[in-house]
Formats: structure tokens, sequence, C-alpha cells
């Protein structure tokens, strides 16, 4: 009887990737558990498809090594495919083909016959609400449609390892909905999944831990609550801050002015009717104190708002203060 | 109402998946739609004709002939093979090709996959044809089985199109022009040179027909090759087609008569070529999984593998082999069939060609170990060797010394030159020997110490990966956890 799969079901280590005169990836080393929901955040060009190419065997890393379920993607990648589903950012489309043909051919090209096939195929259709679908040309699909259909065809074989290349981009609200839903049930059915994007707002709420990678290099692996609090890369803390929306009457520029003399705030952007403020640290006394001298400097203050930090935010300070230490450095 | 998942059973199970997908795309695309109605209309236009023109003269059926045969010709050997162009490309560009890939799906099964659907629609569109050659026999005028032979030659012609045109299909669309057009132009000239004069039932027949069978499978192979992974061991396979390729032109050969039997090497010497341009091209792969199958052999399948392993350390016993099976092969023919010795030179020419085969190897080892994509530096050595020969054909020499260091001083003009000349075989005694032959002989020694010499460190990675494929295989007993997760397959 063959052993379980291991807790650690993907080990990243130390992988680099060269193409001609250019490193896409630079020496990135991470684990990702079973079960878990990974989000991997990057800027176009941070070097999130060649990682994930790599993972899903349709690349090979100029240095390091991928295991997955204990196997190495480069010496065993027959058997690292058993595992892995994967999902490309551009779904191809055949022409002349109905989505539940096109089921069925990759469900033949996976090995499945009779009647067991035949129960695949509708188990996915039925899970991707493609059945509506079933006769419909792919090339008469709508992004969305279409991006389900790539859903269901890599969940066929059942792989226990789901890597999912920008698969909301390019989707409406109700797409991204439906979307997310998809990998909520996946996840509770104790799928790992492995979730690319650069829109960081819709990772934080479905993925239990965010990778970030910036210029070929992982600058925060660790939960979204954690990075809104001001957790950066290898554990360390950046400065923490609070973000004030204020509305006053009159003048905005007198509140800016405000800001600027007052030592711990600072503007993030001015509006019309006020402005959005900056106060380092998150003491709720500190911010009370703040906005009573602001009060007190004779500001017609007639609206604040304490705003949850954005993981946008988050990510924006954290590249900054990478940058400000390697200049540093 | 929606469609449930088991109402699909347009395929039989056993059907190749690539197969059944094809057959779906293609008997709906409007190129196999409209070929097939187009030549429809031909025929019953041409049937009409025949009937109208049946008191004419012998001038106007031969005209409906040409007609017929162009219109025939037309879709069979140019506008059905033509789609396999983009097959591959195709797949690229929407990347399926990937998602392929990711299945049990090897890429010789998907390339044969896709050349077998094309050759099904074309098949379909040829027994749609067949009625009107019953038709045109009772309308009188036509010998029915000349007819038949015929359009058997031009499916042949096509199936070998076909599958050139999938090879092709992974490259630039500039090398898909340059190669096709003057191959494709050459063998529809071939054989429709072979089907005016009737060879089919001959000994050249018999020719074309292997060999077209040969080639369709080696070019498919290649075609493989172009988009297969390192664990596959596509090398293995061209190697054992062009291996195939010799024994077939070696027994071919043996049993022909004087006239015909150098036709079987000139036929087969393509293919065996091609495979040794590939395999001088080849790096030794470093993953144990390419190992695996034949350390799993045991000791046989290693001392098979020194001969079918990827890289061109492998590549140069292999073109060796290749060069000492043509060279007996060509010398004991000539005993067979008791030719006088001194006639033609084919084993010393079959000798010289395998040295020109292994030649670019010396170049590729000694200036550009760890590049990559070698074929393109291969091809220009070869080329600029061929211009060697043309230079030297043109220049006026003073000694046959200089002459035989001018064309002895590479292995391919010194192969062209031996060709192109007469009375030489090694069999002639020494002193009758010109100075090309000592020079390029002494060129050949040099360059195959040379090669060895270089090739130890793609048997060293060779040997690595054996170890690592061995220590693979020990653990193999602690099955992998990835065995239990395997799929419903």
């Amino acid at each position: 009887m063959p052993p379980p799969l291991p807790e650690t079901l993907v080990r990243v280590n130390d992988v680099h990737r060269l193409f001609p005169n250019v490193y896409a990836v630079k020496g990135i080393s991470f684990d990702i558990h079973r079960g878990q929901v990974v989000g991997f955040i990057g800027a176009n060009g941070a070097g999130k498809t060649t990682t994930m190419r790599m993972m899903a065997t349709l690349d090979v890393p100029s240095e390091g090594q991928i295991m997955i379920g204990n196997e190495d993607v480069v010496q065993r990648p027959d058997r690292v495919r058993r595992l892995v589903g994967w999902m490309p950012d551009n779904y191809g489309t055949y022409t002349h083909m109905t989505v539940l043909e096109y089921l069925d051919f990759f469900a033949r090209a996976y090995g499945l016959k009779g009647k067991e096939r035949a129960n695949r195929v509708q188990e996915v259709m039925d899970f991707a609400d493609l059945t509506p679908l079933a006769d419909r040309m792919m090339n008469a699909l709508s992004k969305g449609m279409g991006q389900r259909l790539c859903f269901g065809r890599m969940l066929l074989p059942d792989p226990e390892f789901l890597i999912l290349d920008e698969p909301a981009a390019g989707l409406d609200p109700k797409a991204r909905m439906e979307f997310k839903n998809l990998v909520r049930l996946l996840s509770q059915r104790g799928k790992t999944l492995f979730i690319s994007s650069h829109i960081l707002s819709e990772l934080g709420e479905m993925c239990d831990t965010l990778l970030f990678i910036d210029a070929g290099k992982i600058v925060y692996h660790g939960g979204a609550e954690s990075l809104r609090r001001g957790g950066a890369a290898n554990g360390e803390m950046v400065a923490e801050r609070t973000v004030v929306d204020i509305t006053v009457a009159g003048d905005p520029s007198a509140l800016v002015e405000w800001a600027s003399m007052n030592p711990g705030w600072s503007v993030i952007e001015q509006r019309r009717d006020g402005a959005r403020l900056a106060m380092v640290g998150d003491d709720a006394q500190a911010l009370a104190g703040g906005l009573r001298k602001m009060v007190m400097d004779g500001l017609a203050v007639t609206d604040f708002h304490r705003e949850e930090r954005r993981l946008e935010d988050a990510f924006v300070d954290m590249i900054k203060q990478q940058a400000a230490r390697s200049a540093h450095s | 109402m929606t469609t449930s998942a088991g109402s699909i059973r347009d395929f039989a199970d056993w059907l190749p998946p690539m197969l059944v997908k094809e057959l779906r795309q293609g008997l709906r695309a409007n190129v196999f739609v409209w070929s097939f109605v187009a030549l429809q209309a031909a025929m019953i236009l041409l049937l009409g004709l025949r009937l109208t023109a049946r008191d004419g003269s012998d001038v106007l059926s031969d005209e409906l002939d040409q007609y017929q045969w162009m219109a025939i010709g037309a879709a069979l050997v140019v506008l059905l093979p033509l789609r396999g162009v983009t097959a591959i490309s195709e797949e690229s560009r929407q990347q399926t090709l990937d998602l392929v890939q990711l299945t049990h799906m090897s890429s010789l099964r998907l390339v044969f996959g896709k050349w077998l659907a094309l050759v099904s629609q074309t098949l379909l569109l040829v027994t749609a044809l067949l009625p009107y050659q019953v038709l045109y026999y009772f309308v009188g005028g036509v010998d029915v089985v000349m007819n038949l032979q015929v359009l058997g030659w031009l499916v042949l012609a096509s199936l070998l199109l076909t599958a050139l045109c999938l090879a092709v299909s992974p490259a630039s669309m500039l090398v898909r022009m340059v190669v096709l057009g003057p191959i494709g132009f050459f063998c529809f000239g071939l054989y429709m040179e072979m089907s005016r004069h009737s060879y089919g039932s001959g000994p050249g027949g018999l020719i074309f027909g292997c060999f077209g069978c040969v080639y369709t499978l080696f070019v498919l192979v290649v075609a493989a090759a172009r988009i297969s992974r390192p664990v596959e061991n596509a090398p293995a396979k061209i190697r054992v087609v062009a291996l195939a390729t010799l024994v077939t032109a070696l027994v071919g050969a043996w049993n022909s008569n004087l006239t015909s039997a150098p036709a079987w090497f000139v036929f087969g010497l393509p293919v065996m070529i091609w495979a040794g341009l590939e395999a001088m091209t080849e790096r030794a792969s470093t993953l144990p999984s390419v190992y695996l199958p034949w350390v799993r052999l045991g000791w046989a399948g290693r001392c098979l593998g020194r001969l079918l392993y990827p890289g061109w350390g492998t590549g140069l016993i292999f073109v060796l082999l290749m060069t000492t099976a043509l060279a007996c092969g060509c010398s004991l023919m000539q005993q067979h069939q008791h030719l006088p010795v001194v006639v033609g030179s084919p084993p010393l020419a079959m000798f010289h060609l395998g040295m020109a085969i292994l030649f670019p190897g010396v170049v590729l080892s000694l200036l550009l170990p760890h590049r990559q994509q070698r074929h393109w530096i291969y091809v220009f050595v070869q080329v600029v060797c061929v211009l060697w020969f043309l230079e030297g054909s043109v220049l006026d020499f003073k000694s046959s010394y200089g002459k035989g260091m001018f064309f002895g001083g590479n292995p391919t003009s010194a192969f062209l030159w031996t060709n192109s000349q007469p009375g030489l075989s090694l069999r002639v005694p020494i002193s009758n020997w010109q100075g090309i032959q000592l020079m390029s002989l002494t060129m050949d020694a040099a360059m195959l110490i040379l090669l060895f010499i270089r090739s130890r460190s793609e048997f060293r990675t060779i040997q690595e990966g054996e170890r690592q494929a061995l220590l693979i295989l020990k653990s193999a007993g602690n099955p992998s956890p990835v065995d239990a997760e395997a799929v419903p397959a």
C-alpha cells in the first residue's frame, strides 16, 4: 500500500529560470501544504507564469528543484503530471467543436473509457455548470464560459494540485463570483490550489496564503491579514500605518497643510472636499488625539472614516521598503 | 433540452483520442466540405461531358481524362495535405498543445492521430470518387484498372505529403515554405511521372510503394520529435526507423536485379542522412527518466541504449554502424551479383558518406559544444562543404597531389568527388589510389579519433543518468505516493 501524499505537497527550492540574457525567476523558495489555497501575486512580467509553468512540468528550471508529492518535476514529469491540473491564462479554443466534444476528447486523452468517461465528463459538467452549454460550439462561448470550460477540463483527471494562471482575468463580476464559488468548493474537497493574479483584492478573500513575486524574487509569503498589518518578506514587519479618509468644509488644502506640519501624518491623496491621510502606527488613542488636534487647530472636519488597509497599499508599501532597503545596502 | 455526456457515442473507445478530435473538427471544416462538394461537381460535369461526347473523338476523351486527373490531383495532392501545414503550429499558437501534452498522450500519438485524421478524410473523398470510375467504364473509353492504379499512387503521394506538411508545421512560416515548396513539387512531379508511365506493376512500383510508406513513417516520427518532451526519447524512434530503412534497402537490393538494386540504396539514403543529421546534433540527456526504460532491461538494454540514447556520442556509434552496414551491404551486393570489383565504388562512396554525416559533429563539438539549437549549424557546415566541392570543380589543379589535398580536405567534398569518379574501389591496389583517397582517409581517421575523444563527456552524462535511473529502480520497492493517487486510467 503506497504511503499517502506528504503534508508538504509542493517544495520549491532555490529555483532559477534563465531565458537568453534575462533571469525570469531568481532563486525562489517556498512550500505549499496539502489543502491550502495559495495566491501568487505579482505584476506583469514578475515571473508568475514562468514559475507556474515549471511547476506544471511545461518548463524546466535552470537551477534549483521543484518537488510535487515527493517527485521532482524535472526527473519524473510523468508522475508529477498525474498530480497536477493546469489552467493557463489563455485557454485555447478548438474550432468546429462543441463543449461536450472538447471534454470528451480530453477525457479520452487522459485514458478514461466507456461509462467511466461519460460519468466523469458529466460530473465535471455539473460541477462547472457546463451542462446547459454542452452542445454549444467552443468559439461561441463568452470569456466566463470559456474559463469554466477550461476549469472543467482541468478537473477531468481529478488532480490533487491545481495551478491556475490568471483565472479571473477579463471576467465580468458575475463570472468572478462564480469562479470564486468554484474555488471555494474545490477547497472544501481538500484540493490544493495555486492561483495567480495581479489583482490582489480578488485573491485576498479566497486564499489562505499569499505569495508575492517581484522581479523574479519572492518578496512576501504569509497571510492576507498579516500583510495588512504590515508583515513583510521573511517575517519582518514594515512600519504599520492607519489610513483615515477625512472630509472638511471649505478649502481642503488647509487639511493637507496640517498633515505636512504634524509629524507622524502624511497625505496619500487630496480630494475635492478633503483628503486621505496616513498616520504612523495603529494606536486608537493616538488616532483620537490626532483628530482632536485637527479640530482644535481650526479645521472644519465634517466626516472621517478609518479605512481598512488595502492589500494593494500594503503591497506597494512593501515593494517601496524593499527598494529603499536594497538601495541603502 | 440539454445533452448529457452519455449521449456522445459517435466514435468507439479504441480509436486514438487525437483521431476522434481531428475527425470531429475536420469533417465540419470548410476545406473538407468544399473540396468534397467541388470534386463531386467536377465529376458530375465530366460525366455529363463524356455522355454527350460518346460518339466523339478520342482526343476529347483524352482531354476529359486530363481534366479529371487535374481535379483529383489538386484535391488529393495539394489541397488536402496542405491542411496539415498548420496542424501543430495552430495547437501551439492556441496554447492547446501544452494541455494535450499534459495528458497521457505521447507526441507520437498526437502527430500520428492528426495524420490519421487527415488521411481518413482523404480516403473518404477517394471513396466518393470510386462510383464515377465505374460509371466512366460503362460510358466507355476508359481503362478502369489503369485509373485505379493512378488513383492509388495519388493516394500514396497524398499520405506522404500530408505527413510532410505535418512535419514542418511546428516550424516557422519561412521554414515551412522553404521546405515544402521544393519537396512538395518534387514529390508531386515524381508520383505524377510514375503514374503516367504506369510503373505501378514493376519493381519500380515496389520501391516507390515501400519507400512511400517508410518516408511517411519517418517524417511522422521526426514531426513528433519536434514537439516531444525529453522523457519520450524521440531520437531513439528516429534511429529505429532509419535502421528499419537500412534493412529494407539491403533486403530490397539483395532481391533485385542489377538495374534496380542501386535504386533501393538511393531511396533509402535520404532517411539515413536525415537520421544522421538528427543524431549528430543532439545532446545527451541528464534526465534519469530517459534511461529508466533501458536500464530496466538490464545489460542488454544498456548496450542497446549506447545506440539509441539521445546525444551525439551515441549518434556517432549509430552513424558508424549504419555506414559499416551500408558499405558491407554494397560490397556483398557486388559479389552477389557477380560484378567486377573495380566497377563503380559503392562501398567507398558509402564510407565517405558516413564520414560526411559525421563531419559537422567535429565543428560543433570543437567550436560550439554548448549550443542548444544545432541543426542550422550542421546544415551550414554541409553547405560550405558542398560549395568547397563546387569551387574545386571549376579550379584547374596543376598536380593530382594538389587536387587530392583540396577535395580530400573535408569528407563531404571527398564523398561528392568519389561519387563523380568511376573506377575507384577499396579493392584497387594502393598504388593506384589517388592522392584524394589518401588525404581523405587520413582526415577521416583524425576526425574519428577526435570525435571519440570529445564524446567522452557525452558518455559520462549517460553513465550518470543510468546511475540515477538505477537508484530510482532500486527505490521502486517503496512505491511513490503518486502511484496511490494515480488518475483513474
